[in-house]
């Protein structure tokens, strides 16, 4: 499992997709975030702390509600799944002390699903908690890790699978860590783990320690987003990409280059429409 | 004024605080150690109107699993598999916490999609065991399981339910004439369910830092995190669900790894005895 | 506590450690312990001082207090703050105002300067005001009143002249929480870059709503889009927009 093997599309077995990230994009939402993990990308917005409803009041904390919603089909089991994983992950980040008696509302819409989208999805509403302000204890971050097996049926871990390799894969794994725990002692802050099929004790352990470095990096994009999140006022959506570094084999944060939109000039004209 | 508390009040208001009496001396209230598992006990066959049925109790939990099988047209995209169709539900009776069918259908679609991931994605069934004729007629098992009890850990007790219920379903001899009727052979034999392997779960729980196996609702709601893993007998990992709360080490998943797969046999051992008996 | 200074004017994420209490068990170092004040955005867990949001740490001068600065929309309520609200309803002898928080505010119905049982207000739902907040916690409903704060000039409601009280005619703005911040800073050169074009009086509520009227209504819509556009614009940008919103005028 230690081999480095070529994906399609040239990427290495233990390489991240590239990351692109917006915040703040809808008007009405208290806060919001697209990200997007190669081809996967997904909407996250969160509303709140706002009303809720009598029969969801909780007397000492804030009710969290999460809504997962894909771009065709009718809502099901999954969805439903989905949602429960999401909330598990949240709701004990979030400081729901600080408001009794409300709800926050976080609803997830899958824009585009080329593989992870559990891992875009719970990484796009991290973000979107943070735009909107909501108090939260940590930063979590998810990735997830795909087993496919070739014609010799040798295993191999593929990180952060597309649509392709996860439709050929034997076992899915799904992970979210705990950024600071991860950062500090480089090991532990396990949150969320996930997994579906047969998995050998070595393929799972395989798969943990290669999604931990791979949240790794995720946590610096998250960084350095919200580092660029103006505190005054509400400038312009930025657009930030982390390009996979081609060359580097190994995934940790400083193996992605950040690359800034090109600097549009962000004058009046382009905001709104010219008076007649 | 010195006012004396039962040990019964303080339990209903301070409840954490009850436990954390409890814990340091490695025990909980219930007299179990911090590690040990409650009494499984396994029935089988209990529904005679159903082809498979199995009642599966952990201490108070209980879940009641009746599986129905019945003819169906095959997919196209499979002309060759069986079908399954699984519901898992949370009755209002089975805890205080639900008042109405509609407050468990987030928990009742969790356990389904968990358990059906388990079945289904980890091949512990083979589908085309359950066909009659090539893309014509094809058994379905509509796999019912009811919670009869919720004292916390239902997961387990669904599953082990299921498997039990899956390896005492009869299946009656059937024949398909010309005109594509399905009728049962008079004094035909019946075909059991052959399953690859035994997927068994055991779901622990951080209570004040310490690790506790197979919690109880009362537990749980106390917990900081909960989670479940599900070995086979062939020391394959089926499932490891931690859907969210604090996080863990390294070390305390592989200990909850190694006390799952020690007792897969034990838990193997009791489903045959369950189904020895009812014969 | 020990915090760490280096981080003062950077950008944190929820969970970053900004100090550590430090246990002093020698009595020489207990005199020289100042508290540490802090403000919003930064918590105390377990004995460690750490961000809950994403911001800039800040440390304020005038009131010695450290805390995180960010932008956002949702308004919490802070008792002190000035807000503008909308009324709802009339509840016995109380209004309910909407001001942007999860729960309604509750304004006494004689909570105006120089208002009596049998002088005061006539308002009705759909209605502002310019108050400010008397109670804000986070398990009760809170309260605003529109009496002037201890220390300013207390004219009577029925003058017009208070500052706290109904405001008449104009249009409220929603913001978001950092603009309105922006806007009453002393520095902020917009209400005088809007002042220079055309006359105006408003009223800026740090829950996020800015409130605009002037004698022509014309007025009222060019100053209000002026507001809204220069949330996205730097002030190179603002220049340009005033004179090309106000060219027409």
């Amino acid at each position: 499992m230690s081999t480095l093997v070529k994906r399609q599309k040239g990427r290495l077995s233990n390489q991240l997709r590239s990351i692109e990230a917006q915040l703040g994009l809808l008007n009405k939402a208290d806060g919001s975030a697209k990200y997007k993990q190669g081809d996967s990308s997904v909407l996250a917005a969160v509303y709140g702390p706002s009303e809720v409803l009598p029969k969801d009041e909780k007397g000492d904390r804030a009710s969290v509600q999460v809504v997962f919603k894909r771009r065709d089909g009718k809502p099901g089991r999954r969805e439903k799944q989905n949602e429960n994983i999401i909330r598990n992950a949240l709701e004990p980040i979030i400081m729901t002390h600080l408001y009794p008696r409300t709800a926050i509302m976080i609803i997830v819409q899958v824009l585009v699903d080329d593989g992870s989208i559990l891992s875009v999805a719970l990484n796009a509403c991290v973000l979107a908690l943070m735009d909107a302000g909501v108090p939260i204890s940590t930063v979590i971050s998810s990735i997830s890790c795909s087993i496919v097996v070739d014609e010799n049926g040798s295993q191999t871990l593929l990180t952060d699978p597309d649509l392709s390799e996860e439709r050929t894969s034997i076992g899915e794994t799904y992970f979210v860590f705990d950024g600071h725990v991860v950062a500090k002692t480089g090991e532990g802050g396990l949150v969320s783990s996930v997994t579906s099929g047969l998995l050998t004790d070595s393929a799972y352990t395989s798969c943990l320690t290669a999604s931990r470095s791979g949240s790794k990096s995720v946590y610096t994009f998250i960084r350095e987003t919200l580092k660029r999140k103006p505190t005054t006022v509400m400038a312009p959506i930025e657009n930030i990409i982390f390009e996979r570094d081609e060359a580097s084999s190994a995934t940790n944060g400083s193996d992605f280059k950040m690359e800034d939109e090109k600097e549009e000039s962000k004058t009046f004209s382009n905001v709104f429409m010219k008076p007649i | 004024m010195k006012l004396e508390a039962s040990a019964d009040v303080i339990r209903k208001l301070h409840p954490l605080e009850f436990y954390k009496r409890f814990l340091p001396e490695g025990i909980r209230p219930d007299g179990r150690n911090l590690n040990k598992p409650r009494v499984t006990v396994i029935s089988a066959g209990s529904l005679t109107t159903a082809e498979g049925s199995a009642l599966v109790k952990l201490g108070s939990t209980s879940a009641i699993c009746g599986i129905k099988a019945e003819v169906t047209i095959p997919a196209d995209t499979e002309p060759q598999c069986g079908k399954l169709v699984l519901s898992v539900e949370l009755p209002p009776l089975c805890s205080p916490n639900i008042q109405r069918w509609t407050d468990s259908v987030e928990q009742n679609s969790s356990l389904e999609v968990q358990i059906e991931d388990i079945l289904l994605k980890t091949n512990v069934l083979n589908l085309e065991a359950l066909c009659i004729k090539d893309s014509s007629a094809v058994w379905v098992l509509y796999v019912d399981v009811y919670i009869l009890e919720h004292d916390g850990n239902c997961f387990d007790a669904a599953l082990l339910s299921v498997l039990t219920a899956l390896t005492n379903v009869k299946l009656p001899e059937v024949e398909v004439n010309e005109e594509q009727i399905v009728s049962i052979v008079e004094g035909g034999s019946t075909q059991s369910l052959e399953l690859n392997h035994y997927p068994i779960p055991l779901s622990f729980c951080i209570l004040d830092d310490k690790l506790l196996v197979d919690p109880t609702s009362e537990e749980e709601e106390l917990s900081s995190t909960c989670f479940t893993i599900v070995y086979n007998n062939r020391g394959e990992l089926c499932s490891l669900y931690k859907p969210g709360g604090k996080h863990i080490n390294d070390d305390i998943l592989e200990e909850c790894k190694q006390t799952t797969l020690n007792r897969t046999e034990h838990i193997v051992k009791l489903m045959k005895q369950a189904n020895e008996a009812k014969k | 506590m020990d915090i760490d200074k280096s981080l003062i004017n950077t950008s944190l994420l929820p969970g970053d450690i900004v100090g550590t209490v430090v246990q002093s068990t020698s009595t020489e170092n207990e005199g020289k312990q100042q508290p540490v004040r802090i403000g919003p955005g930064l918590t105390l867990l377990d004995d460690t001082l750490v961000a809950v949001k994403a911001g800039k740490l800040r440390y304020d001068t005038l009131t010695k207090r450290y805390f995180l600065e960010n932008n956002q929309k949702r308004y919490i309520c802070a008792v002190g703050d000035m807000v503008v609200g909308t009324i709802k309803e009339t509840v016995g002898e109380s209004f309910r105002v909407d001001i942007g928080t999860a729960h309604s505010a509750l304004l006494d119905v004689t909570g105006f300067d120089g208002a009596s049982r049998r002088n005061r207000p006539d308002l009705f739902p759909g209605d502002l005001i310019y108050a400010r907040v008397t109670v804000a916690n986070k398990d009760l409903e809170p309260e605003i009143t529109c009496l002037s704060s201890q220390g300013t000039a207390r004219r009577d409601w029925i003058t017009g002249q208070s500052v706290f009280g109904p405001l008449k005619h104009g249009f409220v703005i929603n913001c978001s929480l950092g603009m309105s911040r922006r806007l009453l800073d002393p520095n902020c050169e917009l209400f005088k870059q809007i002042g220079d074009k055309c006359s105006f009086e408003a009223a800026v509520g740090m829950n996020g709503r800015v409130w605009i009227t002037s004698e022509d209504s014309r007025d009222i819509v060019l100053i209000s889009n002026a507001l809204e556009y220069s949330q996205h614009l730097d002030d190179q940008g603002i220049e340009k927009m005033l004179n090309t919103l106000f060219k027409s005028r």
